[in-house]
């Protein structure tokens, strides 16, 4: 009996020591875990000053719907296109579900050095010349520091390559209320559209 | 007393290399996954392995405590696989040095088990290593997701390509340890016959 108590309470301190580091076998990338150190939502979005890609300054607090937000960087070798696809396609699906009085787009650059006004412009005439409720964006701040601690408020994690312009970055899709909290956030990668889509449709303000 | 000097060269040799290795080799053992996962870990569990190798007197007789330890050790290069740790020894030079010493002790351990252990123990830790070693390999090489934001993707494939190689490797040694054991039990029931 005794020969078998140690091997087992090894084994049961490994998985205890995994579940902790976890927390909970749920947090294994920098990513889950940075979104998991943000705190669970609802909870309020942190204060972004941001210009649109027609130069008009606004805050999150200024809009009335809700927002399905994601961040980008315009020379990303792929990531950021995809997810931006992604988004047009969601667009899409807003409008055929007759959703749009109701929810709008905002993408926000994070490569505030690379990235301006007419950049994103052009930028979102490839995506959505059409679209009136996607909005691109540069977010207005004094520092990369205090601009990064905004964005790991929201979960957010980002990580410029050395010597590289390439900024690694979570892709997670933040959906804030009109009363600015977020509300609940997805992972492009695990779901599809028509799961992201249900769930906006299941916040309980939302009234087509 | 010139065959003890010889060894205790060796061991003062391994341990400078393992000193060099963690004062010298980051960031430049850090800058691409493969260099920081395929070329770090085996090599500073190696010289671990050679460290204890040098002398005989480590050795862990209780076949008990030898597994709760190997247990342990698996779990020790599970651990410093999780993206979230590889990032982070990635990133900074005092958890990298971390890691090592925890590998290299490691290293040292098995040698300690391994010496006392009995057969089903030692296929069942090379057959755990390999097994993990190409979970870890076919994940890195087939998701089209970046796992850890040190690296690119382009790299976290080539990392998973040669951890299969490695897992490839760590099989043919679970064969070899498999029929050595075989071998010895059909001998045994010879000289019985």
């Amino acid at each position: 009996m005794k020969k078998i108590v140690i091997p087992i309470l090894a084994l049961g301190l490994c998985f205890g020591v995994f579940g902790f580091v976890t927390n909970g076998f749920q947090t294994f990338t920098v990513y889950s875990k940075t979104l998991h150190q943000a705190g669970p939502v609802p909870r309020a979005i942190p204060d972004l000053q941001l210009i649109d890609q027609d130069g008009n300054p606004f805050v999150f607090q200024d809009r009335e719907k809700y927002v399905l937000l994601n961040f980008m960087y315009i020379s990303c070798p792929n990531a950021c296109h995809i997810v931006n696809n992604r988004i047009s396609e969601i667009y899409q699906l807003v409008e055929a579900s007759g959703m749009q009085n109701y929810v709008e787009m905002l993408t926000i650059t994070f490569d505030t050095e690379n990235d301006n006004l007419q950049a994103i412009k052009n930028y979102r005439n490839n995506f959505a010349p059409e679209a009136d409720s996607w909005t691109f964006a540069i977010p207005i701040h004094n520092s990369k520091e205090k601009f990064n601690s905004k964005l790991k408020e929201f979960g957010l994690w980002v990580y410029q390559l050395p010597e590289s312009r390439i900024i690694n970055h979570s892709l997670y899709l933040f959906l804030i209320s009109p009363d600015n909290r977020i509300v609940s956030v997805y992972d492009p990668v695990r779901l599809n559209n028509e799961q992201i889509i249900r769930d906006i449709q299941k916040h309980e303000t939302y009234k087509p | 007393m010139k065959h003890i000097n010889h060894k205790i060269g060796l061991r003062n040799f391994i341990i400078a290399v393992f000193v060099l290795m963690v004062i010298m080799g980051y960031p430049y053992l850090s800058e691409t996954m493969p260099r920081h996962q395929v070329i770090q870990i085996p090599m500073v569990v190696s010289l671990g392995l050679s460290l204890a190798a040098s002398g005989r007197n480590l050795k862990i007789t209780d076949q008990s405590s030898g597994i709760a330890i190997l247990i342990l050790v698996m779990a020790s290069l599970t651990f410093w696989m999780l993206p979230y740790y590889v990032d982070m020894s990635a990133m900074d030079k005092v958890i990298n040095a971390l890691r090592l010493l925890h590998l290299f002790i490691c290293g040292t351990l098995i040698v300690a088990v391994w010496r006392e252990s009995i057969f089903e123990v030692k296929i069942a830790f090379v057959a755990m290593l390999t097994s993990m070693t190409a979970a870890v390999g076919l994940a890195m090489k087939k998701f089209n997701v970046l796992l850890c934001s040190s690296f690119t993707i382009p790299e976290q494939q080539e990392t998973g390509t040669y951890l299969l190689y490695i897992s490839a490797i760590l099989f043919l040694v679970t064969i070899y340890f498999l029929f050595q054991g075989w071998i010895a039990d059909n001998t045994d029931l010879a000289d019985f016959r």
